[in-house]
């Protein structure tokens, strides 16, 4: 019976509300919680040690430790994120971040967390992602997560498991809570929060892969926008959503492994049995891991695939220890292979390109999402974003250390706050009447259908290769999808937290769409590749913003200097109808 | 769900489960629901579609009484890569 779905709701309270406990938001927790602010983390998981993206473990860590390598300190990793990232990102919260990366470091491993080699004193580190150092540390961080959700539990925060927060509220400009949804009981929570630290990762789900099985995904699947879509609501900015990011895997199972197989020496073979990256980089193999994807796009698209990924030539030692260096990244991968019945010891592996997220477009520290500032500061008072959800990403390390970044300065805000605001009564009442409705047996839509709807035009139009005629095609369908919304039927509690999830991927393909038409050049390879702009234009070294305001997109870009912080105020540079609005125009 | 995507990818060994919620409490995408009766109800594969494929539930049971079984299509994928992006041709 729909009307018995969904109980409550039940009143919460907290001096700092931490949305999504992965990694950022564990970290946020431990920070809120040693200055003392009361803290509650709500999690779409079911118990914190395994939820988000890292739950089933990480095996390594961005690490500045400040040796006597020269390479080995935050000044010099600076002097390369300028050009990195093409200048795209707020250089002042990157150096913030990498600042703090030291002391966060020492303090996940006073936790507990083992990062030495095993059975060895020092560390093991490699050279990755186009950095100018070894910062990469090896680790078998199995249960990373594990031990830092024991910790936040040992500090005292309240966690609120199987919660998705699904409304969040700001009174006056500043933020006041959030409504959250048990997606296994259907109990709600009115959680009066004095600030609030978003934390929910990156936007899943939006494009097709080869199985077309959208959750079969190299990404964590369940990380769906749905705090780029909150922020966005309640007046922050988002920025570099036009960026998409793909990776590889092996054909069929957009999984994990071969970077690893990559890392080992493996050769990337197109249909000819050509080894064909130093076309593309005079590294070869050895190039960066988007400048590989790109290498793979470009070839297939070119009509030399399937590619291959052949590690026969690697000594008979390593091959035995291949399937292990597999499990590590994904512990599902070598079951894959043995029922696809492929060995690699004794045959080439087809690879195919992933389904693609937006999430960092490749680029180690230019994040896609909510633009912070050096406190981790939304647009909004109160508001706080780290990790994949916000403009500066780095891995766990990235959201370890603004997520600490962004716990302190919620709470420090909290501090300043009598009381948790009192959640505005009729926007409460009108969000549980929505979650309601989509409970009615009359409902007929599908959040699947809907889903499928997106990802076939976005997967099509906005994709790899991007014009302004096939744009204009996916904007009318994807922003036309807004009118179907309401009509999505849930049969429980469980299909309501996924009818929530649709509405944030829908509304970020279609943010996606408003950013990428405007950006009329090329940047990052197949991040956004503009088949009618097919070169970089340096007059776009600049910042694409995209905020909401009276219902309606408005585009908003900065300039080299300071630009990052006029994304709020400065003046529009158009205004872009949003959902139903712009399918009727 | 469309059915073609109704493929069950958590095989668990009835006679192996000892029926505690371990696999339940893992998931990370509420897909496996533990029985109603605890110690008593095997748990069940709620939202087959909605799998990871991660295996979270295979690596924390404590009686080995989980499999991964991927679909056919995913082990012979229907599409390409090309066909994703429109019939082998970019974007126009």
């Amino acid at each position: 019976m729909a009307e018995t779905v969904l109980s409550g709701p039940s009143v919460l309270e907290t001096d700092v509300l931490v949305v999504g406990g992965g990694v950022a938001g564990c970290l946020a927790a431990l920070a809120a919680r040693g200055v003392g602010a009361e803290v509650l983390v709500c999690d779409k998981g079911g118990r914190l040690a395994w939820s988000g993206s890292v739950g089933g473990g990480v095996d390594q860590f961005l690490a500045v430790l400040e040796t006597d390598e020269e390479w080995d300190r935050p000044a010099y990793l600076m002097q390369s994120v300028g050009q990195l990232t093409d200048g795209l990102v707020d250089l002042a919260v990157v150096e913030r971040m990498v600042y703090e990366l030291p002391r966060v470091f020492r303090r996940i491993e006073a936790l507990g967390v083992n990062f030495r080699e095993k059975d060895a004193e020092g560390y093991a580190r490699h050279r990755a992602f186009g950095l100018p150092g070894a910062y990469h540390v090896d680790f078998d961080g199995k249960k990373f997560k594990q031990t830092i959700a024991r910790a936040v539990r040992r500090a005292g925060a309240k966690e609120l498991m199987r919660c998705a927060i699904v409304s969040l509220f700001a009174e006056g400009g500043t933020v006041a809570g959030a409504l959250g949804l048990n997606i296994r009981t259907g109990e709600l929570y009115a959680i009066r929060a004095k600030s609030v630290v978003l934390a929910t990762g990156d936007v899943n789900r939006i494009s097709r892969n080869v199985a077309d099985m959208p959750y079969a995904s190299w990404h964590f699947p369940y990380n769906t926008g749905d705090a780029q879509k909150m922020a966005l609501g309640v007046g922050a900015v988002l920025a570099n959503m036009e960026f998409i990011e793909a990776t590889l895997g092996p054909t069929g199972f957009s999984s994990q492994g071969t970077n690893a197989l990559t890392g080992l020496g493996a050769h990337y073979l197109n249909s000819a049995g050509e080894r064909f990256m130093f076309k593309y980089d005079p590294l070869g193999e050895r190039a960066r891991r988007s400048v590989l994807v790109d290498a793979v796009i470009s070839e297939t698209l070119e009509g030399n695939g399937p590619i291959f990924l052949d590690v026969r030539h690697l000594p008979t030692e390593e091959l035995a220890n291949v399937e292990r260096t597999l499990e590590v990244d994904r512990h599902t991968v070598p079951g894959f292979l043995r029922q696809k019945g492929v060995s690699l010891a004794e045959e080439p592996v087809e690879i195919s390109i992933s389904e693609f997220s937006i999430r960092r477009s490749g680029v180690y520290f230019r994040g896609s999402g909510i633009v912070i500032d050096e406190a981790a500061a939304a647009a909004v008072a109160g508001l706080y974003a780290a990790g994949d959800c916000c403009t500066v990403s780095a891995g766990i390390a990235g959201a370890s250390s603004l997520g600490w970044i962004a716990g302190v300065s919620a709470a420090g805000f909290s501090a300043t706050q009598a009381a948790a605001p009192e959640l505005p009564a009729d926007e409460l009442a009108a969000d549980i009447a929505a979650l309601n409705a989509h409970l009615d047996e009359n409902r007929t839509g599908s959040y699947w259908d809907l889903e499928d709807a997106v990802r076939e035009v976005v997967t099509r139009d906005v994709g790899f290769r991007r014009s302004a005629e096939s744009m204009a095609r996916a904007h009318a369908v994807v922003a036309g999808l807004a009118a179907d919304e309401a009509a999505m039927k849930a049969a429980d509690a469980h299909e309501l937290g996924r009818v929530v999830e649709a509405k944030a991927i829908r509304e970020m393909a279609e943010v996606m769409v408003v950013a990428a038409e405007a950006r009329e050049e090329t940047r990052s390879g197949s991040s956004h590749y503009r088949v009618d702009y097919p070169e970089p234009d340096e007059r776009w070294l600049k910042v694409l913003g995209v905020r909401k305001r009276d219902g309606r997109y408005e585009r908003v870009t900065g300039n080299a200097e300071g630009h990052w912080k006029g994304l709020v105020d400065a003046e529009a540079d158009d205004v872009v109808a949003a959902g139903e609005a712009y399918g009727a125009k | 769900m469309p059915s073609e995507r109704a493929h069950n990818p958590i095989i668990i060994d009835d006679e192996l489960c000892i029926r505690c919620p371990l696999c339940d409490i893992v998931c990370p995408g509420d897909i496996i629901i533990r029985g109603e009766r605890a110690k008593v109800d095997p748990p069940t594969v709620a939202y087959p579609a909605e799998c990871w494929y991660c295996g979270l539930c295979e690596q924390s049971c404590p009686t080995d009484a989980i499999t991964i079984v991927f679909p056919e299509r995913m082990i012979r994928p229907p599409l390409t890569f090309a066909d994703l992006l429109g019939a082998g041709e970019p974007a126009p």
